[in-house]
């Protein structure tokens, strides 16, 4: 009775909180954009070097890539030189080279990178491209997020253990369309569909070596360092809810009734980038609970499998930077007036 | 039509807005109805004894947001539907397990003391609600004012329902902690 009864408390609640909590279906219903995909972004530039001070104490090395031109690739040679930099590095962070064998491939964790990655020609088709579908009528463009964020990576290499291309094999049988790679990253109390990361990655296979490599974005883990991180290359990215499991320490584990790729490693990430604050932020929302609550919610009975993937809306717009093409400011402010010209709902926030 | 202009119509006492409280916020209406009562028909019975409703109160009432006003007269006409049918674990609705959901929240009451107490948690909740974060706010409301099913809000602010799940558990426990810590 007692639920009966806060329910109909509830019809006390402010009029300004019914009013903007979104009608139901109907005339007065107000209409949610319609879904834009995430765009994928598959080709990215060899990362910049951030000049810093290495210490003893520091996790990564940060890595210049040589010779580069400015129309710059995603491309196995800049992986490579990127890696076997590291490795040479002695302040660099031991990785101890982790290979896991799993469903007739080989997972190798490589490195650790971080840098600036930015793209001027790639910003200036993007907006090309809106401005056609402006003009063509269409109204999915919600706007873009410029962002000049500094972005740390996973790299790890997959090879096919008897040879040939890793992606397309019609042999592997996991996805209609062929392997599907991806990765997650879970705290320590693993709770279904919480407490990961799923953001961005990115994929390149070299034709000639058959090597394919895959640089996972590690940036929204870096606030929890110091808690238990593991990272999984998984085969088949279906919100990894059936790919790995949980031990009885709450660490992500291998989930014996899958058969396709899981290689899990230990995600390490230097303590100096633990910040609370973030966390706090991240906990606030339903991605991320604690096992307390996650308990009460098991106790409360209410929950069933929870899933934590928020989808987004926004484009975002990665730019690749160059010295040659000019100051950051200059170039941003070039962005900005593109976007202007090009598309008159420009997006409201940008940032540096 | 506007809503200063409905209002208006209504404090003069034009028969006619009637029509236009339909056209505007009949489907919306009808939609809450539905949800706690379960029946078409009902909510349809629902809807003109809410518009009647509004006809006779709004003069005295004159609330600042018509919409909001229309809700909460629904709401609480189909409330008092389903407790004249006796139903109210009855109505094979998603509104039984909002009820079931709301169940261990609040904490105990005394029959005496209890318009007092529903006055004064009502008040709370309104405390309550304006500390949440905007969406999950709107998330708790859908669900527990309007009585929404989880898979339509999901649908509609494109999350997984698991994550609409996450999110009112959470909100459960705080307001349940929050009134506790209250009472």
């Amino acid at each position: 009775m007692k639920g009966e009864r806060l329910f109909e408390i509830l019809g006390a609640v402010d009029d300004s909180f019914i009013a903007s909590a979104h009608s139901l279906s109907g005339k007065d219903n107000i209409k949610t954009m319609k879904k834009n995909k995430t765009i994928k972004i598959v080709l990215i530039a060899a990362l910049l070097a951030v000049a810093l001070s290495v210490t003893a104490g520091a996790a990564y090395r940060f890595f210049l890539p040589k010779g580069l031109e400015e129309e710059m690739s995603f491309t196995s040679e800049n992986m490579l030189k990127i890696i076997d930099e590291g490795k040479a590095d002695e302040n660099s962070i031991k990785i101890e080279n982790k290979s896991i064998d799993t469903a007739g491939f080989t997972v190798t964790f490589e490195a650790i990178v971080q840098g600036k990655v930015l793209k001027t020609d790639f910003t200036r088709n993007l907006i090309k491209g809106a401005a056609n579908k402006q003009s063509s009528g269409e109204k999915n463009i919600v706007g873009f997020k410029i962002s000049t964020q500094e972005k740390t990576y996973a790299v790890f290499t997959l090879t096919r253990n008897a040879g040939g291309k890793v992606l397309d094999n019609p042999d592997y049988n996991n996805d209609v369309n062929g392997l599907s790679i991806g990765y997650i990253i879970q705290l320590k109390d693993y709770i279904p569909n919480a407490n990961s990361f799923i953001p961005e990655f990115y994929f390149y296979e070299d034709a000639e070596s058959n090597v394919l490599y895959l640089a996972c974005d590690i940036t929204p883990a870096l606030p929890f360092a110091g808690r238990e991180l593991k990272i999984a290359v998984i085969g088949h990215f279906v919100g990894g809810m059936d790919i790995v499991d949980m031990d009885n320490n709450g660490y992500m584990c291998d989930n014996d009734k899958y058969s396709g790729i899981s290689a899990i490693f230990t995600l390490p990430i230097d303590e100096a980038y633990a910040d609370e604050n973030a966390v706090n932020e991240q906990m606030k929302t339903g991605t991320f609970i604690t096992r307390e609550e996650y308990e009460s919610i098991l106790a409360d009975s209410e929950t069933e499998s929870a899933d934590d993937e928020n989808e987004k809306y926004e484009y975002n717009v990665y730019i690749y930077y160059d010295d040659s093409a000019g100051s950051m400011q200059e170039i941003g402010e070039s962005i900005m007036e593109s976007i202007k010209d090009s598309h008159p709902d420009k997006p409201e926030d940008s940032e540096d | 039509m506007d809503d200063i202009t409905i209002m208006g119509m209504i404090l003069a006492r034009e028969e006619t807005v009637i029509n236009e409280i339909q056209i505007k916020y009949g489907e919306y209406m009808k939609a809450i109805a539905l949800n706690i009562l379960g029946d078409p028909l009902d909510a349809e019975e629902c809807l003109n004894d809410a518009l009647l409703a509004l006809w006779n109160k709004v003069p005295d009432a004159k609330p600042e947001s018509l919409k909001a006003y229309a809700a909460k007269t629904i709401r609480n006409t189909a409330i008092n539907k389903l407790k004249a049918k006796n139903a109210l674990k009855r109505a094979g609705t998603d509104a039984d397990k909002v009820f079931e959901e709301l169940e261990n929240i609040l904490p105990a009451m005394t029959s005496a003391e209890d318009e007092y107490i529903q006055n004064e948690t009502g008040r709370l909740i309104n405390r309550f609600l304006a500390e949440l974060p905007v969406r999950d706010r709107n998330i708790f409301l859908r669900r527990y004012f309007f009585a929404e099913s989880i898979s339509l809000i999901a649908d509609d602010l494109r999350l997984r329902e698991g994550n609409v799940r996450l999110i009112l558990s959470r909100t459960r426990i705080k307001l349940k902690k929050y009134l506790a810590k209250e009472d």
